[in-house]
């Protein structure tokens, strides 16, 4: 995958396996990628409770049109751009009013 | 900004968390985790596990960790704080990954730039790696941390 966000990999307890991620633009999930799809189809983990070696869910990728960046599933079912950066500045900016006020 | 390593042990108390990193309590700093790894020391056996990693938003019941400057001419942290051995879990707020992982193995995420995960300054708002589900079997985990 060309700049994949990140790298993931088990090992030790079979063939070491390996995932390029992206990193959602709005809220910083991480999502695994299946290779050789150039982040256009997302690997979603078993659900909670799955025995080992339970098969990965295929699902399509997600990009924000307005910020061009990859989202997780969650943010691009919601629609709407909202960066995390600019998440980060709205709470840090609470926060401080908050402490100014007491 | 300097990079830190926080080794961490979840111990046999029955929580989730194994590590968490968060803007310290009073003049705290944005910090961006960008490795992490996980595995167990406890006897091998074939469980599955959901391991997380997560934002918390309280400290929680839990023993200070102090972080390793990675450069030892860097300063020791001050913007944030590391802990693990938990006993009682801080919040948990929203989660961030979630892949299952077999007791006997490991798993190790490695953020390219960019892809860092940030934490806001606000006091005690962090981001921890644990379970999806409290449990007594110990694990390690090694969290890699950009912050001051």
């Amino acid at each position: 995958m060309r700049r994949p966000q990140g790298y993931a990999v088990w090992s030790g307890d079979a063939p070491v396996v390996e995932r390029d991620t992206i990193t959602c633009f709005h809220c910083q999930a991480i999502v695994h990628v299946k290779p050789g799809t150039a982040s256009t189809v997302y690997l979603l983990p078993p659900p909670p409770g799955a025995p080992i070696g339970a098969p990965w869910t295929e699902i399509g990728g997600y990009g924000c049109y307005t910020c061009q960046r990859p989202i997780c599933p969650a943010c691009g079912e919601q629609g709407g751009c909202d960066p995390w950066e600019k998440q980060l500045d709205r709470m840090e900016a609470r926060d401080r009013l908050l402490r100014a006020v007491g | 900004m300097a990079k830190f390593a926080i080794a961490a042990n979840k111990g046999t108390a029955s929580v989730r968390t194994i590590v968490n990193a968060r803007a310290a309590a009073s003049a705290g700093a944005r910090g961006r985790v960008y490795d992490y790894m996980v595995g167990s020391p406890a006897s091998p056996a074939d469980a599955a596990f959901d391991h997380e990693l997560f934002r918390t938003s309280t400290a929680g019941t839990q023993s200070a960790n102090t972080p390793n400057p990675l450069d030892p001419a860097d300063l020791a942290a001050t913007g944030f704080a590391a802990s693990d051995t938990y006993t009682v879990d801080p919040s948990i707020g929203a989660l961030l990954m979630r892949v299952p992982v077999n007791q006997r193995g490991t798993y190790r995420w490695v953020a390219a730039t960019g892809g860092e995960l940030v934490w806001p300054v606000t006091a005690n708002n962090g981001i921890s790696g644990g379970l999806q589900t409290a449990s007594a079997t110990d694990f390690s985990a090694t969290m890699m941390v950009d912050s001051q």
